[in-house]
């Protein structure tokens, strides 16, 4: 194994340096990407991912190249110069067209020294506020996108949702570069009205100590998290899950992506945008160079949303939350309908709370009341899910075997090329045994993406999803177990299906549950009749995903049984405990939908489930 | 090692013709991996995606080993073997699986194959394993002389 790692190292690094040098034959454009922190912080790696996702949509798509000059964490006399050279030395023979410094002090980084290393390259900055370095006089041919500063509406929106806030404490890192760039924040929390607590600690445990003597009525606000003692960089998420909870006051932090570490939410900037933006911007600029800036209003570039935990720990009431909130992390038990139709939402969690009662009973009597109805369907459709991909176990490994058998022969075969004295070393044979090990790293990590979603613990969650994509996710997992079982798989999808609002991994579990009892049905059926046929289609206001086999049906007596608990008809220990269905059940129907079992007209049995289409409306997530 | 791997192709064998591999897998990039394999190791290959192919036109040269999937699209390896084998059939046979399951194994062994590799398994193992074929073919082209 350590072996293959080794070969893989090299075989990649021979297909990068192949790549660099076949970019530079074409004199394609080259674009850099200028940070001054790296994909450590989400904001960098969300705006890079975006931005590049939109250079490369261009039809001659520049090369981007990325630079951190990782000025927070060094900061001694002459780094700035000496990252100059080397950056002058490392570009030497690279073209660069467009140099995109990301927030004040990359831009800083270029202005002072006129644009070196790139001195010719045009310039397209991204700054939040307001441009501080004269950009005309020391670097002209620089123009920007800027956006128009949040932060004063985002803390009006913390005072209107907690009307007794007194002071912000103010979480930033100790380095100057940090100082310099939250000093404005002190001055729009005083602008509002409330106290600005500096806390500049030196490391994540100091910040913590500081945390817990803070005042009464004061929120946490998490500009730039310090990094820990021992000096690690807090991994993105965990800065603001550990201080939230540690639980002193009420969380908040100024991008979206953060929602659901344990913060109250807020007016938020949403990274992907402004990547985007930045994108668009940098092609037009590639094509037509320009010197303008382009200012960005708040609403098009930040949300509005909330986490409904915090809100509820934090008793915040909803009414107090501005109108065109966005509430996510809602639990599904108190998950209105659009009309607000409360007696829905009663039948529901009725129909959902008898499903778990009688679960619960089984093993569980006493803790019964305690278990929260809303984690114990999480808990057991991820048990659910795990059992289903137990049973596909086999066949996944198998799936999983075959390309990673491949990369080893190949990386072997080019390990004995590039060894031996004997056999001849044809340039155009490296090239394609790399190029097929790449395509079959990509299918090997493919496979483990697919089984990877549906393993992990996830909670419901509503987003605008199409069934399409659900259907064809779920068929590629059941796929290798079909074709090894010799079970005809027919795939019949509507272009054009309207989008619905759900939960992709919990609505995947449904139809999983559903092909594999479809394909147990038609196991022991003569070859022309094993056959399994998934198609979706809409209606009106739904939109319907149907499994039909062509097994031996459902006898008429037990049709409206086979939703209920622990009913099956699968005889011996093999077939799970008779949870796919009812569980599938409470999944659809806490999406608003309906699932029905039927016989076909001519042989075997259809079940299929049925789903509102989203309204453009919805908030509710 | 890899050295002794280079040796042990057929390079060094009296027969001026590349010998004859058969390989039967439906999955196409294995195939094509495995193809590039007896290539580079001096052999020649004949690929099938499927038993019923392999049957209905097999390679007019004798073929010094037959590679062999478990799981095809159709008839499965084993049961290729087992009908080879009926018909009196002396190819040895390797079989190169991704399901390393211990019946098809037991299977497997009791029909002859001269290896049972579950994949990944690494290109230098098949060299060297024909390699010992290639060997005892020509020593038995040999004999009679």
């Amino acid at each position: 194994m350590r072996h293959l790692g080794l070969l893989l190292a090299l075989v990649i690094a021979l297909t990068m340096t192949g790549d660099t040098l076949s970019a530079q034959e074409a004199r394609q454009r080259g674009v850099l990407f200028l940070a001054v922190e790296d994909f450590t912080r989400p904001y960098v790696r969300l705006i890079f991912e975006a931005f590049s996702d939109e250079l490369l949509r261009a039809p001659e798509a520049p090369a981007i190249y990325f630079e951190s000059l990782d000025a927070t964490r060094f900061e001694q006399t002459g780094y700035m110069g000496e990252v100059r050279e080397w950056l002058r030395r490392k570009y030497r023979d690279t073209r660069i067209d467009l140099v995109v410094p990301i927030s004040e002090d990359a831009l800083v980084f270029l202005a002072d020294a006129r644009g070196e290393p790139w001195p010719t390259a045009k310039v397209l900055y991204l700054e939040a506020g307001s441009v501080r370095v004269d950009t005309p006089t020391v670097l002209p041919q620089a123009g920007g996108i800027l956006l128009t500063d949040h932060t004063t509406d985002a803390l009006s929106v913390i005072k209107t949702i907690l009307p007794d806030t007194k002071h912000v404490a103010m979480l930033i890192g100790a380095s100057t570069v940090d100082q310099l760039r939250w000093r404005s924040f002190a001055d729009k929390v005083r602008m509002v009205g409330l106290e600005p607590i500096v806390v500049a600690a030196l490391s994540m445990e100091d910040s913590l100590a500081e945390l817990a003597r803070l005042p009464p009525l004061t929120v946490v606000f998490i500009l730039q998290p310090a990094i820990f003692a021992k000096g690690h960089v807090p991994a993105p998420s965990e800065a603001c899950e550990l201080i939230a909870s540690a639980g002193y006051a009420p969380v908040f932090t100024l991008g979206a992506p953060d929602l659901g570490c344990g913060v109250v939410g807020g007016l938020m900037r949403d990274w992907t945008i402004v990547g985007r933006l930045l994108g668009d911007e940098a092609l037009r600029r590639l094509e037509n160079p320009s010197t303008d800036i382009v200012s960005v209003p708040v609403a098009k570039y930040t949300t509005l949303a909330f986490d409904d935990r915090q809100l509820e720990r934090w008793k915040i009431p909803e009414q107090r939350l501005p109108s065109g909130a966005i509430i996510r992390f809602r639990e599904p038990n108190v998950w209105r309908d659009r009309r607000g139709l409360v007696i829905t939402v009663a039948a529901v969690t009725l129909v959902q709370s008898l499903l778990i009662a009688g679960l619960v009973f089984e093993r569980r009597r006493r803790r019964q009341a305690e278990i929260d109805s809303r984690r114990n369907l999480a808990a057991l459709a991820h048990l659910d899910r795990r059992a289903a991909m137990g049973e596909l176990a086999t066949s996944l490994a198998h799936e999983l075997n075959q390309p990673l058998n491949a990369i080893l022969q190949n990386a072997g075969m080019a390990q004995m090329l590039l060894t031996s004295t004997t056999l001849p070393t044809e340039l155009s044979e490296m090239t394609d045994i790399i190029g097929d090990i790449r395509k079959d790293d990509i299918r090997a990590s493919e496979v483990i993406r697919r089984m990877r979603g549906l393993l992990q613990k996830h909670e419901l969650e509503a987003h605008p999803i199409d069934l399409n994509d659900v259907a064809q996710e779920t068929v590629a997992i059941v796929l290798p177990d079909a074709r090894s079982r010799q079970i005809e798989m027919e795939i019949d999808l509507l272009n054009g299906l309207r989008p619905i609002q759900g939960d992709r991994v919990h609505l995947q579990q449904v139809l999983l549950n559903l092909l594999m009892n479809a394909m147990d049905a038609v196991a022991a059926m003569p070859p022309e009749r094993q056959r399994v046929r998934v198609s979706t289609s809409q209606s009106e206001g739904a939109v319907r995903l149907s499994v039909a086999d062509s097994g031996p049906g459902i006898p008429a007596d037990t049709l409206s049984k086979v939703f209920e608990p622990f009913f099956t008809t699968k005889s011996g220990g093999t077939s799970g405990m008779g949870m796919g269905l009812a569980i599938a059940r409470s999944i659809v129907e806490a999406h608003d939908g309906r699932i029905v079992a039927e016989n076909n007209i001519t042989t075997g049995a259809t079940v299929w489930f049925s789903l509102p289409v989203s309204s453009h409306q919805t908030k509710v997530l | 090692m890899r050295a002794d791997i280079l040796h042990l192709g057929p390079a060094e064998t009296v027969s001026a013709t590349e010998p004859l591999v058969v390989v039967i897998e439906d999955d196409l990039a294995s195939q094509k991996t495995l193809a590039r394999v007896l290539r580079v190791g001096g052999y020649h290959a004949a690929t099938y995606g499927s038993a019923e192919e392999y049957l209905a036109s097999p390679p007019e040269a004798a073929p010094i080993g037959l590679l062999l999937d478990v799981h095809l699209g159709g008839m499965s390896g084993l049961d290729l073997q087992r009908r080879l084998k009926a018909e009196g059939s002396t190819i040895p046979v390797i079989i190169i699986t991704a399901f390393d399951d211990a019946r098809s194994r037991i299977q497997a062994e009791n029909l002859g194959c001269v290896a049972y590799l579950s994949k990944p398994c690494a290109a230098e193992t098949i060299l060297a394993l024909l390699g010992d074929l290639a060997k005892s073919a020509s020593s038995a082209q040999q004999k009679p002389h």
